[in-house]
């Protein structure tokens, strides 16, 4: 019975595409982008993460806080489903990107990753020119108009604020640029794929202030137009950009979804002891 | 800053260890100078290069052809090796199960240890006859470049398969999620990450493969001339050293070491550029 809910739902949805026009449609206008029930996550074995139900709201931003091993990150990669590349990694429960199941086999995950895009902590350039590292992931996901993909490069570079840095070297190694301006780059090069939801894991955190601040910056500029979950240590920084927050602790040696909610409800009154005390700074 | 007893003799052993090594290649490079000195004065360099023919009883000392077959041999092994090792790294780490690619390696580890006049035997019993099938005599470039090629490939496979194996895993993952496929990522942010790597094992064979004496010896029909096709018998600097160093005396003795400086210089050269290599890589 489930299963047959199930088929007619996904036939309903077109399938999933990668962006290769500038005419292409957004995948939903759903309010829910991403809907995670029941997910548990387990490394060879041991369970690290249990039971979370989350969602993501259309173009808001959601912070995702909690100590260190409490699988926030963990959490995040099985969006994208990253997780299949970490040999012994089990994951269960049931993720929806726009109504799709996203574990369904029909499903292209190169696709899916297409339209859920992904930052790192460190910044990982490709060791190609600045231009051949946003230009090269277009084209293999079938943006086959070069001009098309000319306009990409310099519309994403202007959009995170590399465009006047670097407009004379986009030929040079993209490893030469700065560590904060490598970051903006795999920002650049994640949206220039037009991703609905762009995964966020803690991209500041090995940034120096300043550079922490202008990428600060580009997330709030996104909100609006990009549905962004952010992994973050920095609970100053959750509370600047989040319009949500979802606060992870480990419970038991597992990792679990204590507290969410919208940010200022969240921030104002906790309503889990634990997040009053994190929150409050009296814990983690 | 303070140092201990033991720190101390161990430094001052450690050093008298290296400054052996050291010295022992600076002796041999001197030795190898002083030997072909007398020749170089009475004769020239010049002449081993423009000399038509190589008979030095007869003060004719061309070592031209043997110069152009060591090196066309090491070349030839080289352009069928690399693809073939790279090609075999490449499905070693990205394709083969785990099972396989640890057979694999093992194998191609085992071929690195066969010594080379086992090489050169099946070399004169398998591939000589089926060359001289094709085209008689079979003892020819041809022979010298498969059998060469043979001989380094496990060095061009390993030392891939080593460069590969350094590529930080969140390059690979900022690949996958960009929706690229594991052809796009092995073609355009692997192997270019690996490439100094890669190219410092080619130069490093290339080495190997000028070095070489006795598999070559037994193949290669030992003529001395420059071949018009790849099927006529050529002979190497290091095959014409090892077939007339038993009887050479005088300025034929001198010259064998004018071949063995030159080779020296040749094989010192790339060491250099292999390590060259190697620095940058490691310095970014």
């Amino acid at each position: 019975m489930m299963h047959a809910v199930q088929r007619s739902f996904s036939e309903r949805a077109p399938p999933l595409a990668c962006c290769t026009s500038d005419a292409c449609e957004p995948v939903c206008d759903c309010n829910t982008v991403i809907k995670a029930e029941c997910v548990s996550l387990s490394y060879g074995g041991r369970p690290a993460l249990q039971d979370v139900d989350l969602s993501f709201q259309r173009h808001a931003v959601t912070a995702i806080i909690g100590p260190s091993g409490c699988g926030k990150s963990s959490f995040l990669a099985t969006l994208n489903r990253l997780t299949d590349m970490v040999p012994g990694c089990e994951v269960d429960g049931k993720i929806a990107f726009c109504g799709r199941d996203i574990r369904d086999p029909s499903l292209d995950v190169r696709i899916l990753r297409t339209r859920v895009g992904m930052i790192f902590q460190r910044a990982n350039p490709f060791p190609l020119s600045i231009r051949k590292n946003i230009e090269m992931p277009l084209r293999e996901c079938g943006v086959s108009d070069r001009v098309e993909r000319e306009q990409r490069v310099h519309d994403v570079l202007v959009e995170v604020g590399l465009w006047h840095e670097v407009r004379d070297r986009l030929d040079k190694p993209a490893l030469g640029l700065s560590g904060g301006q490598q970051q903006r780059l795999c920002i650049a090069r994640a949206l220039a794929l037009r991703p609905e939801v762009l995964l966020m894991d803690e991209p500041c955190s090995a940034l120096d202030p300043i550079s922490s601040g202008v990428v600060e910056d580009l997330i709030l500029n996104l909100r609006g137009r990009v549905t962004i979950a952010i992994v973050t240590h920095n609970l100053a920084q959750a509370r600047r950009v989040g319009d949500h927050l979802a606060v992870f602790w480990v419970v038991d040696g597992v990792g679990r979804l204590i507290e969410s909610g919208r940010a200022a409800d969240v921030f104002a009154s906790p309503s889990h002891p634990t997040t009053a005390q994190y929150l409050s700074g009296a814990r983690g | 800053m303070y140092r201990s007893k033991v720190d101390g003799y161990v430094g001052t052993g450690l050093a008298m260890v290296g400054g052996v090594c050291t010295l022992l290649v600076l002796t041999i490079a001197l030795f190898l100078l002083r030997e072909s000195w007398s020749v170089v004065q009475g004769v020239g360099l010049r002449r081993f290069l423009t000399d038509s023919a190589w008979n030095p009883t007869e003060k004719r000392f061309g070592l031209a052809p043997m110069l152009l077959a060591s090196v066309a041999t090491a070349i030839g092994a080289i352009v069928i090796a690399a693809p073939l090792g790279i090609g075999s790294a490449i499905y070693s780490r990205f394709y083969a199960g785990r099972q396989a690619a640890r057979i694999q390696r093992a194998i191609v580890t085992l071929m690195a240890g066969i010594p080379s006049v086992v090489f050169g035997l099946w070399g004169l019993v398998a591939l000589v006859p089926l060359i001289n099938k094709i085209m008689p005599p079979g003892t020819s470039l041809l022979a010298a470049m498969l059998v060469l090629a043979l001989m380094i490939l496990p060095t061009v496979a390993l030392t891939a398969d080593a460069a590969l194996a350094t590529v930080p895993m969140p390059l690979q993952q900022g690949a996958a999620a960009l929706g690229l496929s594991r052809e796009a990522m092995i073609a355009h942010v692997l192997v270019p990450a690996a490439r100094s790597g890669i190219v410092a094992g080619i130069l490093l064979s290339l080495g190997r493969a000028l070095g070489e004496t006795m598999a070559v010896l037994m193949v290669a029909g030992n003529v001395v001339q420059v071949p018009t096709s790849v099927f006529e018998p050529v002979r190497t600097l290091t095959a014409n050293v090892a077939l007339e160093m038993a009887y050479a005396v005088g300025d034929h003795r001198a010259s064998l070491f004018v071949s063995g400086l030159a080779l020296t210089l040749i094989v010192a050269a790339l060491a250099v550029a292999s390590w060259r290599l190697s620095e940058a890589r490691s310095h970014g």
